[in-house]
């Protein structure tokens, strides 16, 4: 055996050891399946040795860190924060009552599908969590702050979301680690015909931090799926949302920017399948990369024969902003349908000197003039997300 | 080169300017003076070195000069960023203004008229200062104010764009303003605008350089001086009679005149 997989098995184990109250199907599958190996496809570009930098004996629930950042925000909005534990939601200080079909407390909740690391983690687990079902036509703004106090946090909250038709609900979460911490925030939803579902995240973590985000939208015809998501800091992080229209015909939004310095590693591996005729998709993957960052994009849009007329559009672009940063970009488009629009694009690319010299021949001087530049850069992004967040990352 | 008679100060001197891009000379030895109170204009093929002196003068880092100086106010340039040269006062109109998507248009100007008005010793201005110091020159390039919320001429139609480097041209109130091409790509309409805004801004105290092939622009704005350049020198200069010769007869007659053939021309500018 490999010193590399010697090393990934003892930090199992030692997961394992600190949750020894963990269902025993989770501790099953985490042992025979184990963290991935580089010779894995979807894993070839993304180093795990920040995830094995983490103490798992030290990787614990913690509570949520001090402070109401809500308060200044609508008064109709929902708003949540990680409890004294570490362990549940609870209301802010400033949130709207709790809407009917919307459960807080840590009920069992089925384990998600373990093909994904952050699921196999998450099913150790028992974070945060939430369940939400809303009613035919019901509307709800719901706003996450999820922030463990201090370092060595495992944080794992779980949003199971059930939207009935014609629903609206639009979800703010902002997922913010200190030190040596582990976040696995991991999301389930339903979005019934007509249904629309707005999510915007920021995660906004230490150079010592690991994200492993997934989620798993299903979405009938007539809905409308909309992720928007700020990834900041971090050592390691890795989202893997993936969505299904069960039936075609519904729309999905994908949007997402890597903001990525020093040596963190930031990998988006979505992927997005339509089982059904004229669904559309409309995905923009931006990332900045600075120092000696890596960014990978792994965009999967899968078209089988009876998605025909689906209209998919998906874009990669990549700022590098360093001569020692990484890009690795792939679209991987899997069409079978004939009559179909799929276009995908993915630039690479350095801040351009003519428009450099543009802002410099106006006065602005050369540093002034790239952080205007990189912020042009992001603003296609960050202008989809509520001002809450948006600011957070300025 | 240009020895005029007036007894106002000269703001623009180059010298037998020699420069060169990726090892190729493109500018063979110019000379031009530009003194307070006066507007010029450079003729020329495409490919004759126009935009090119344009751009040396402004600072731009891809031109070498490899002998000769440009002096403005006084001041040898060759040291000064892009970035000095505009805070003391020099100003280049682009012939193609880039685009920046995501750059709020409002917050560049306002960023731009402030880094000048620091050189020029005066007060910043705020975001509520500034939007009202902004209004009368909206006015003056009748510009919506819709404009000033959009990304930097992202998706601004060709007239949009040279209203809006007159806007900064406005904002920014340099002692030498070079406009490369403001003409190309406006109709009848935004020229006049365009060319109403230079006259408003030309005054005794500065001093306009227009760079354009076609006379329309200079029916609009009457330059006092007018150059004529091909391979990158200065084959004729005159006053606005010239310009009008040159609508009439072309650019070959000036070749001729200067004993360079037109083919060799029609090699420049190709």
């Amino acid at each position: 055996m490999t010193t590399a997989v010697l090393q990934r098995g003892s930090w199992v184990e030692g997961l394992l050891a600190a949750h020894p109250t963990a269902p025993e199907s989770s501790r099953r599958q985490l042992l025979e399946q184990g963290l991935p190996a580089a010779r894995e496809e979807t894993w070839r570009f993304t180093d795990l040795a920040p995830l094995l930098a983490l103490d798992p004996a030290r990787l614990q629930p913690r509570a949520g860190a001090d402070g109401n950042p809500n308060a200044a925000t609508d008064a109709a909005v929902v708003r949540l924060q990680l409890d004294g534990r570490g362990t549940g939601l609870q209301p802010a200080a400033a949130s709207a009552p709790l809407p009917q079909g919307l459960k807080l407390e840590p009920t069992p909740l089925p384990l998600p599908d373990a093909a994904l690391l952050s699921a196999r983690l998450h099913g150790l687990t028992s974070g945060p969590s939430l369940q939400l079902s809303l009613a035919a036509n019901a509307r709800l703004q719901l706003e996450l702050w999820l922030e463990p106090a201090g370092a060595d946090a495992l944080l794992a909250p779980r949003l199971l979301l059930n939207l009935g038709e014609g629903a609206q609900l639009q979800l703010a979460v902002h997922l913010r680690c200190n030190g040596s911490s582990l976040a696995l925030p991991w999301v389930e939803a339903q979005l019934a015909p007509g249904a629309e579902l707005t999510e915007a995240w920021l995660f906004q973590g230490d150079a010592t931090d690991v994200l492993l985000s997934g989620c798993s939208v299903q979405q009938a015809p007539g809905s409308r799926y909309s992720r928007s998501a700020v990834v900041k800091g971090w050592a390691l992080a890795r989202q893997e949302p993936q969505v299904v229209q069960s039936k075609g015909a519904a729309h999905t939004q994908l949007r997402d920017l890597a903001i990525t310095t020093d040596q963190a590693v930031h990998d988006l591996h979505s992927r997005v399948r339509f089982e059904g005729p004229e669904g559309t998709l409309d995905q923009l993957q931006k990332a900045l990369v600075d120092g000696q960052a890596h960014s990978i994009f792994n965009g999967s849009v899968q078209v089988p024969q009876l998605a025909q007329r689906t209209d998919a559009a998906q874009l990669s672009r990549h700022l590098l902003l360093s001569e020692r940063a990484k890009v690795d970009t792939k679209p991987e488009l899997e069409i079978v349908a004939d009559d179909v629009r799929c276009t995908h694009g993915a630039t690479v690319s350095s801040l351009s000197d003519e428009e450099l010299f543009y802002l410099r021949s106006r006065g602005i001087d050369r540093l002034t003039g790239a952080e205007l530049l990189r912020r042009g850069f992001c603003a296609e992004i960050l202008r989809e997300l509520p001002p809450l967040l948006a600011q957070e990352v300025a | 080169m240009t020895e005029s008679v007036s007894a106002s100060p000269a703001l623009l001197e180059v010298q037998d300017l020699r420069a060169s891009v990726a090892d190729q000379e493109i500018l063979c030895g110019v000379s031009l003076t530009v003194r307070a109170g006066e507007i010029h204009a450079v003729m020329g093929r495409n490919g004759s070195g126009k935009s090119t002196l344009s751009k040396l003068i402004a600072g731009h880092p891809s031109y070498t000069v490899t002998s000769g100086s440009i002096r403005f106010n006084g001041v040898d340039v060759e040291e000064m960023s892009p970035e000095e040269r505009s805070r003391a006062g020099l100003f280049l109109g682009f012939q193609y203004p880039v685009e920046i998507p995501g750059v709020s248009n409002l917050e560049f100007l306002r960023v731009s008229t402030n880094a000048r008005r620091q050189a020029q010793g005066l007060e910043e201005l705020d975001t509520f200062s500034f939007e009202d110091h902004l209004q009368q020159r909206l006015e003056l390039v009748q510009m919506d104010p819709s404009f000033l919320e959009r990304s930097l001429n992202e998706g601004f139609s060709g007239g949009e764009k040279k209203r809006n480097e007159i806007l900064q041209m406005a904002l920014l109130e340099p002692v030498v303003a070079i406009l490369d091409e403001t003409d190309s790509g406006l109709d009848i309409d935004a020229l006049r605008i365009v060319a109403e805004g230079v006259n408003h801004l030309a005054g005794p105290s500065n001093a306009t350089l227009l760079i354009t092939h076609y006379q329309r622009l200079l029916d609009a704005i009457t330059p006092q001086f007018v150059h004529v350049m091909a391979h990158g020198r200065i084959l004729r200069t005159g006053g606005p009679e010239l310009a009008h010769e040159l609508e009439r007869r072309g650019y070959d007659w000036v070749d001729e005149a200067a004993g360079i053939s037109s083919r060799q021309s029609a090699e420049v500018g190709a």
